[in-house]
């Protein structure tokens, strides 16, 4: 009697799994623990948490608040907010990020108090740039998913040197201390709780425990008394419960496709946009069970490629000014604008403007049936 | 804190606190003599080369947390040996973009350099 039951229950227990519905939109992973849940909401209420001078916002920043920029459809989405970052490309092929100048990232807004002082509305960029790149906000759902993909998955679809004459050379960048890079549109951070951590001072202008002190003014240090509050502004518990939202935040549920749209995959094969665009990535160990051995519907392999002279723009690290990562398009549904830098108003116009190794993928899209397009623009906009 | 913040979250802030602000790692503990030495502490980082000045005895390394970089500038009495695969490389050798370990003091005059150690470009990427 007690074989059946027992696999019965397994039965069950099975099916309620299959038939769990899928997070939706800013609802955590399925699987966290009651701890880890809890550092979801309490990171969510900091991850909205709107910063004022008093409370240490500026005096330099871009937004008020992590939410201000990841914001549709929900806490993490995407955000109509666009960036600017400047950078040096030398002629002895390296790349300068203007650390010492204020850079890479300058601000676009200023405190009252640093207004009064200096009488900039924002950061000045410095005469040393060679090149601006303007960024819009991503969505970040699924990050965590993206930071526990082990190193040597993002390798193995490396080949920088092409040597299977597909015309595909990515390659990884690398962080200042030469770790991989993977976060950020040029791949440049090695960590989710890095670029989470980062982005306090460079953004919001919030000092934090790793990073306690300001960004200065294009490479001028802050005017006495224009920011009063104490280094750090936010605490390291703090700090790391954001990371853990972020961490934690479900990637989009799965497409249902339907009609034409169930041709989008194959057709996303068949136009070679898979080869950099890889469906799926897998991630490794984690102390995060939920986060441990998943799949996950990226559509990127988080290296860089050369995407042509006209969308060049900045040099960070080791890539190039015409080099990008290859952007996840997991949560592309959100998106309005499309791109790097937002400069396409449609998924087919940012396909359009694809150069460098994407030119035979652009234009197989371009040479299918009108009727093959539109399915595969169906299935794109539905990821 | 607990699980995933409390161990992963403290190591990596440690780590990285460590990384900017240069912090100490093997503080000397105070002086008992009368007259008390300037505090110097050591600290150690891995960063990028930005530009090297032999004769001004002058490096500078990058280095950051995500998008927050910063430059740490620093100098050294006598011409450390840099260690690297090959023998007898020096300072002046460094080129901008190597990546580097960098050992050095605190001290009142700057960031003294105490030992240089280049670190080797990483492996080929495997092909597909």
């Amino acid at each position: 009697m007690r074989r059946p039951l027992s696999s019965l229950a397994v039965g069950a227990l099975l099916l309620s799994a299959a038939c769990a519905k899928p997070p939706e939109p800013g609802e955590p992973l399925a699987g966290l623990d009651a701890a880890q849940r809890d550092q979801f909401d309490r990171g969510k209420v900091i991850f909205n948490r709107v910063f004022e001078p008093e409370t240490g916002l500026g005096p330099l920043f871009n937004a008020k608040s992590c939410g201000e920029c990841h914001e549709k459809p929900v806490a993490g989405g995407v955000g109509d907010e666009v960036e600017v970052h400047a950078t040096a490309f030398l002629s002895n092929g390296t790349c300068d990020p203007l650390a010492d100048l204020g850079g890479f990232v300058y601000q676009q807004h200023v405190t009252p108090a640093l207004k009064n002082a200096l009488g900039i509305d924002k950061e000045p960029i410095p005469a040393k740039a060679t090149a601006q790149g303007r960024r819009s906000s991503p969505d970040v759902l699924g990050f965590g998913l993206l930071d526990a993909v082990p190193d040597s998955e993002i390798l193995s679809y490396a080949d920088p040197d092409d040597r299977n004459h597909d015309g595909i050379s990515g390659r990884p960048n690398r962080f200042f201390d030469g770790r991989l890079g993977r976060f950020g549109r040029k791949a440049l951070v090695p960590t989710l709780a890095e670029f989470n951590e980062g982005a306090f001072p460079v953004e919001i202008g919030v000092t934090v425990p790793a990073v306690p002190d300001e960004e200065t003014v294009a490479g001028q240090p802050i005017p006495a008394g224009v920011d009063p509050v104490p280094d750090p502004e936010l605490d390291a518990q703090s700090v790391a419960l954001v990371n853990a939202f972020v961490r934690f935040l479900a990637p989009p549920s799965p497409p249902r496709l339907k009609g034409a749209s169930r041709r989008g995959p194959e057709l996303f094969e068949k136009t070679g946009c898979a080869a950099c665009h890889v469906p799926r990535l897998r991630t490794g160990d984690s102390d995060v069970k939920a986060l441990a051995h998943r799949e996950v519907a990226a559509y990127t392999d988080l290296l860089l490629h050369d995407m042509g002279p006209a969308l060049a723009d900045i040099c960070l690290g080791l890539a190039s000014p015409s080099e990008f990562r290859t952007e996840p398009l997991m949560g592309l549904r959100f998106s309005e604008k499309f791109l790097h830098d937002g400069r396409a108003g449609s998924i087919e116009e940012a396909i359009r403007l694809h150069g460098g190794e994407a030119v035979a993928s652009r234009d197989r899209f371009a040479t299918l049936p009108a009727a093959d397009r539109e399915a595969m623009l169906a299935f794109l906009k539905q990821l | 804190m607990t699980g995933i913040i409390g161990r992963g979250a403290s190591l990596l802030t440690l780590f990285l606190a460590v990384f900017l602000s240069g912090g100490a790692t093997s503080a000397a503990p105070p002086s008992p003599a009368a007259t008390p030495a300037p505090a110097v502490s050591s600290a150690t980082l891995t960063a990028t080369v930005r530009s090297v000045d032999a004769q001004a005895r002058a490096l500078e390394i990058v280095t950051g947390v995500g998008y927050a970089l910063r430059v740490v500038k620093l100098t050294w009495k006598e011409a450390p040996t840099v260690r690297a695969a090959a023998a007898g490389t020096g300072v002046a050798q460094l080129k901008p973009g190597d990546f580097v370990r960098v050992e050095y003091a605190k001290a009142p005059e700057g960031n003294v350099v105490r030992t240089i150690k280049l670190l080797p470009r990483p492996a080929p990427e495997v092909a597909r």
